[in-house]
């Protein structure tokens, strides 16, 4: 029962299998699997047995049920559950237990979704494969010898290794797309406002949104479809309607003019991510696409931009971890500034404490203009390169990654390399727009590739559809 | 860029955090690189662009002002290192001569 998709799924659950037994089976699957992959960091077998059986009386009672009735989904530990850890990969809140339920954890309960655990990720989601949770080591499910991506590389291994059909990511700057690239599932960031971030753990607030990740595009639709729409508890939660992501997403897509960047086709690209990255555009081409190409000459200053933009919002976001309301507090301490600091010093994992010292710095006086508002308008002039190309694009295509899967400790020594990861990934968050990764072959060793498309801000249901007529022509 | 232990201490200092010996040697290498590949940005004319603050104008957020449950002080205590009667418990902070 694990290993297929959630169609598939829902339709057994229709056809009379209970949701107790599909839940066993994953649990099962986490049990055999996880010690070795190390994708969760909680895993609730009871609560998640509890639930499953509330459905299957909902269903044998005939009582209306919800888009994901009885769906097994994994959450990224920065994300709040009621009763369940909230870690955030980091020492300092090993022993927080959330006393409330984000807003999208609201929604998969309203959806009838099954709440199986909390998975691993980079602290705080600062990072690019995974390595940098303080409380758990995950690998890639197709080989141990490489990072799963990051920062939700959990969610994605838990989805790639079979232990849950669908989870939840976060991503700031490529933190769903990355991971699901390294790993050969499908990982998707939503328009910036599109999901209400009401109990995701703040990293960098004008960034992050909360996406899907799922085997196939069309389960990351339906769990996106359950957890978007408007919020009154997220001031940034956009007014728009939640667009209906799955009546039309098999529709044939009509003409489609697909923009490739020609930044991202340089140097740097590895040659089989070229290859298979070409071989999918050449099958869209084959199948009536029209290839533009277009420019973004801002590109090589998107990480720059990004890394002040993000580690300044994350210096403000993080004071509140000082060992007073919640998170680890130092025994060490005579005095209250002196708690704060050890509290946050013992607490915090080098790369965080990195980020929180840039973000500083770029806020402070004298650096503020040179640094932290020409990355404002460094953004500005990236969605306008955006607005270029979607005047004359219905849709960009791209590598989502420069290389593939990287080996563990490759990039832990040289920050600048990690953060160039995310390269093709993070113009998206800057902008705002949606992006999609879907995987499209794998390397000589293996490993997965991963193209990713982008459309313009709030039309994920075009950006859906051409997801998925881009599998069906991958997969042909 | 150069970057000296003085200024990454500085900034521990206003951020704080604290660092060993190592720490600070470490950090003052890895703060240095990264300040020189940010710096980048600097290249770029930007003196006639405005800077993005929100991706997209939202209209101003009301509700009506009702009140709403909240999750109680049992279960916003619950995660606290230290609490006495009902409040969270620090160390004293006020000197008294």
């Amino acid at each position: 029962m694990t290993g297929t998709t959630v169609k598939d799924m829902l339709t057994a659950l229709a056809g009379g299998e209970t949701s107790e037994a599909l839940v066993q089976a994953h649990l099962k699957q986490i049990r055999e699997r996880d010690e070795a992959v190390g994708a969760f960091l909680t895993v609730d077998e009871d609560g998640a047995l509890q639930q499953a059986r509330d459905i299957d009386r909902k269903r044998a009672a005939g009582e209306p049920l919800g888009s994901l009735a009885g769906i097994p989904v994994a959450v990224k530990d920065n994300i709040n559950v009621t009763g369940l850890k909230t870690t955030c990969g980091s020492k300092i809140l090993a022993d927080f237990v959330s006393p409330y339920d984000a807003t999208v954890i609201q929604r998969l309960r309203e959806a009838d979704a099954v709440i199986v655990g909390k998975t691993n990720m980079d602290e705080f989601a600062m990072g690019s494969s995974t390595e940098y949770s303080a409380l758990k080591k995950t690998v890639n499910p197709v080989n141990p010898d490489y990072v799963p991506g990051g920062s939700s590389g959990g969610s994605t291994a838990a989805v790639r290794a079979d232990m849950v059909p669908l989870a939840l990511g976060s991503s700031t700057g490529g933190s769903i797309r990355q991971p699901a690239s390294f790993c050969g599932v499908v990982g998707m960031k939503p328009t910036y406002g599109r999901v209400s971030r009401y109990g995701l753990t703040a990293y960098g607030s004008s960034l992050d949104q909360i996406g899907p990740i799922a085997r196939d595009v069309d389960g990351a639709a339906r769990l996106l479809q359950a957890v978007a729409g408007h919020d009154d508890r997220d001031t940034t939660s956009a007014y728009d309607e939640a667009p209906d992501l799955i009546t039309d997403l098999e529709k044939d897509p009509g003409p489609i003019k697909v923009g490739v960047i020609d930044e991202f086709m340089g140097d740097g690209l590895d040659d089989e991510v070229r290859a298979a990255f070409q071989t999918a555009l050449d099958r869209l081409t084959a199948a009536g696409a029209e290839v533009v190409h277009c420019s973004f000459p801002h590109t090589e200053y998107a990480i720059p931009a990004y890394y002040l933009v993000a580690t300044a919002e994350a210096s403000a976001n993080l004071a509140r971890f000082d060992g007073v309301r919640y998170s680890h507090r130092s025994t060490e301490a005579r005095n209250l500034k002196e708690m704060y600091t050890h509290s946050r010093s013992e607490g915090f994992g080098p790369e965080v404490k990195r980020r929180i010292l840039l973000g500083t710095y770029c806020l402070s006086s004298g650096y503020y203009e040179g640094f932290y508002l020409n990355a404002q308008k460094v953004r500005t002039k990236i969605i306008n390169d955006f607005q270029t190309a979607f005047a004359e694009v219905d849709v960009l295509l791209s590598p989502t990654c420069p290389t593939t899967a990287f080996k563990f400790g490759e990039k832990t020594d040289d920050p600048v390399s990690m953060y160039l990861s995310d390269i093709y990934t993070v113009m998206a968050n800057l902008a705002g727009v949606p992006a999609l990764s879907l995987p499209v072959g794998a390397d000589s060793k293996g490993l997965p590739i991963g193209a990713q498309l982008i459309t313009p801000r709030f039309t994920e249901a075009r950006l859906f559809q051409l997801a998925c007529h881009t599998e069906k022509l991958v997969g042909e | 860029m150069n970057i000296d232990r003085q200024t990454v201490e500085h900034y521990a200092k206003l951020a704080n955090l604290a660092f060993s010996k190592e720490e600070t040697e470490r950090m003052t290498h890895d703060f240095g690189n990264i300040l020189n590949y940010v710096a980048k940005i600097s290249e770029l004319d930007l003196s006639d662009v405005e800077a993005t603050t929100h991706v997209f104008e939202n209209r101003p957020l009301v509700r009506p002002d009702e009140t709403a449950e909240g999750i109680g002080a049992k279960a916003a205590l619950a995660n606290a290192p230290d609490t006495e009667a009902g409040h969270f418990l620090v160390p004293k902070m006020i000197k008294v001569r």
